[in-house]
């Protein structure tokens, strides 16, 4: 019997002419893991959604099929379907409602009215499967991405559900991150549970061994997209010297690292969250000052710069689309930048956002929004492109785009530095990798990858979360 | 397995119980308004100073090493100099075109005790209580705990609302947009709302997660630490009803406040 099953189920939402879901059915046993693929818009994470009751009980939507949970008809009521089904979302500050780890396990057990000594018996136990309990008096805020993912997990299996819904857990986090919350998750596919992922990724899966389920037909990418112009040389166009950075009460950053990047080099950055690969990119766009050291782009300090003269030789595009995007209409984003009339079109055309142009850039998909911000670094002509963690959340058709893009500015001439936790694609574009752990290494990509695999970092390498489709 | 699982939670049992403090927050919370009410209506600089060094005294390094607190003991010193010499009155000092006033110096004083002793009483408060056992404690009280968990979420919320402010200014930066800060109109604009719409979508997520994991669904819901209400907290209410009933006769002209 299945633990939870979807039969026929049509979504489609008041302001979309075109269903979000169209008479999907699948289902999952106990101890199953299944991973539902497809593009963005495909209604993955309306699926988990619908079957959680969030839509239509939080979003208005109209919903045909049947939900059943052991076999029988889900009783409506998110707070009821809450009990069985365990939700971690994409974003894991989405997650956590309180200030403290084992208050945030606590959450979901004190709503249910449980005895005191009932609550504190799940939480040790959540605490313990998830190996949170060193952390469990520390403040939700101060966790890394990868701590906060686990709390949100454990938070959820305090519920102690039949079956877990996980909407892309692994797309904000690092590749250790990562590993862990798959290793806590093979667990409990080990103890019964049920798992079920809404995932664009499938390598960093295989360890669960999952069913697919596909929401769409998704195009594999091809190669020649990513051919980036051969190792260049000459006069740098970023120039960084014995860069230290350290923030309040924190530890000290970069530990005086030094590197240049050559017109249309693509540099890749990896490394574990919070070890400054963020606050790397900052400095080198003159938005923080290092505490020692200097940073030369296109020869001159781009803390120094008029804002003005930044745009013309810096372009940069943040981890989160909508942190750039700021005036009312996708068109008038281009004007806000003066970008002349015909180079918008040119951009609009090559981003598939003709069609959008009078839309508030904030209603656009997340792959629409990130395929923005893209053309509007890109139109701006800049020497240098620091790009953020760009393939976040992106399919793998909006993934192949950013990436044809950036071997494009490469062929240019434009200098790239790419942080990116996609190692695969980033091993595909980078000439050279820099990664920054607790030792730091530079070099060509092949080396830098290879030597981290001596030292017994293999999830820090390509081939480790290698995508098979 | 089960009894180690067991001797564990009698550890987590132990923790909760270690971690409770001292007085109840709600006898806590009491004694805050009537102390505040005491700084604000005593009259004189003696009785001011007094009250304002209670705090100090209860909270010793744990409340003078607190940056929000060395920050209000700078900002009383601001309100003490400027209404010194902005009041005017019998000269005490001349300096350069400024004149110190005697009066300027008195209520340059009270105002600096005044909200020294308000702030110091609270940031003592939130030094010795959790958010999440105050808010407890007030849902214990029959307050819907809809409402008390406001509280939680307002400071889960604070630092990523900083946070986003931030990578919207530096977004702001990158792309060259200069905003003058007396230009209201153009800071909703540019700023406002995008930290608003952001704040949104992540608001959205929490109130997911919070319903998903049944917050709402029952009227009472119960919590993982205890709060008992001990024979230390009534006197502690006693010691705030004494408190509030000397404010109320002295306020009424029953006698002079100080010596």
């Amino acid at each position: 019997m299945n633990a939870l099953e979807v039969r026929r189920l049509s979504v489609r939402f008041p302001t979309r002419l075109v269903p979000a879901l169209k008479e999907v059915s699948c289902g999952l046993e106990r101890g199953e893991t299944v991973v539902l693929a497809g593009r963005s818009g495909s209604g993955k994470s309306t699926l988990l959604h619908t079957a959680l009751g969030y839509i239509p009980e939080g979003v208005p939507a109209e919903v045909d099929g049947e939900i059943l949970l052991g076999g029988v008809p889900a009783s409506p009521g998110l707070a009821r379907r809450g009990r069985r089904l365990g939700l971690v979302q994409q974003d894991p500050e989405a997650g956590l409602c309180t200030l403290r780890v084992r208050d945030e396990v606590a959450f979901g057990p004190e709503n249910l009215g449980l005895s005191r000594r009932e609550i504190a018996a799940r939480v040790e136990r959540a605490l313990s499967a998830t190996g949170l309990a060193p952390l469990a008096e520390r403040a939700t805020w101060s966790l890394s991405g990868g701590e906060k993912q686990r709390t949100a997990l454990a938070a959820a299996l305090a519920l102690e559900p039949e079956v877990l819904l996980l909407d892309e857990p692994t797309a904000h986090l690092d590749p250790q991150g990562a590993q862990d919350l798959l290793y806590v998750l093979s667990g409990q596919v080990t103890d019964g549970r049920g798992v079920l992922l809404a995932e664009h990724r499938l390598g960093p899966l295989q360890s669960l061994r999952p069913r697919v389920v596909r929401l769409d037909v998704d195009e594999p990418i091809r190669e020649e997209f990513f051919n980036t112009c051969p190792a260049p040389s000459g006069a740098a166009a970023v120039d960084a010297r014995d860069l230290r950075f350290s923030y309040p009460g924190g530890n000290e950053l970069l530990g005086g690292l030094s590197f240049a990047v050559a017109p249309g080099e693509v540099l890749g950055v990896v490394g574990p969250n919070g070890s400054g690969k963020s606050t790397l990119l900052r400095l080198l766009a003159g938005l923080t000052a290092p505490e020692r050291g200097t940073v030369r782009v296109g020869g001159r300090d781009p803390a120094a710069l008029r804002p003005t003269e930044r745009r013309g030789l810096v372009g940069m595009v943040t981890q989160m689309p909508h942190h750039q995007l700021f005036a009312p209409t996708v068109a008038q984003e281009f004007s806000l930048d003066e970008v002349s009339a015909d180079a918008m079109d040119r951009w609009l055309e090559r981003a598939q956002l003709q069609a959008l142009s009078a839309e508030h850039p904030l209603r656009l998909s997340i792959g629409e929004r990130r395929r923005l911000t893209m053309a509007l670094a890109l139109a701006g002509r800049p020497r240098v492109l620091l790009l953020d963690e760009p393939f976040i959340g992106q399919d793998r058709e909006n993934a192949a785009w950013v990436a044809r893009r950036i071997s494009e500015a490469s062929r240019m001439g434009v200098a790239v530095v790419l942080v990116s936790h996609r190692l695969p694609l980033l091993a595909r574009l980078a000439h050279r990798v820099l990664f920054l752990g607790r030792r730091t290494h530079l070099g060509p990509t092949d080396e830098v990858f290879g030597e981290l695999r001596r030292e017994g970092q293999q999830v820090f390498t390509p081939e480790f979360w290698e995508e098979q489709w | 397995m089960v009894v180690r699982l067991r001797a564990r939670e009698r550890v987590v049992w132990s923790v909760e119980r270690a971690q409770r403090t001292t007085f109840h927050p709600l006898a806590k919370f009491a004694l805050l308004c009537a102390h505040a009410a005491a700084v604000l209506s005593a009259p004189g600089l003696a009785a001011k100073g007094a009250l304002a060094l209670i705090p100090l005294v209860i909270g010793g390094k744990r409340l003078a090493r607190r940056r929000a607190f060395r920050a209000a003991v700078t900002f009383g010193g601001f309100l003490f100099v400027l209404q010194a010499v902005v009041v005017s009155g019998s000269t005490v000092a001349a300096l350069g075109p400024l004149t110190v006033t005697a009066e300027g110096l008195r209520m340059g004083g009270e105002m600096a005790l005044r909200f020294l002793g308000v702030l110091g009483g609270s940031l003592l408060f939130v030094a010795t209580t959790r958010p999440e056992e105050f808010a407890s404690a007030l849902s214990e009280s029959r307050l819907p705990y809809r409402y008390t968990y406001v509280l939680v979420l307002a400071l889960r919320f604070l630092p990523l609302f900083r946070n986003e402010y931030l990578r919207v200014r530096e977004a702001q930066r990158m792309r060259g947009l200069r905003l003058r800060p007396w230009r209201l109109a153009s800071h909703v604009k540019w700023t406002v709302l995008p930290v608003l719409a952001s704040a949104l979508t992540r608001a959205e997520g929490v109130a997911l997660a919070m319903q998903a994991r049944g917050f709402g669904a029952l009227r009472r819901r119960t919590t993982l630490t205890e709060t008992p209400w001990t024979l230390k907290d009534s006197l502690i209410m006693g010691l705030t009803c004494l408190v509030l009933a000397l404010v109320g006769w002295f306020a009424s002209g029953g006698a002079a406040w100080w010596p």
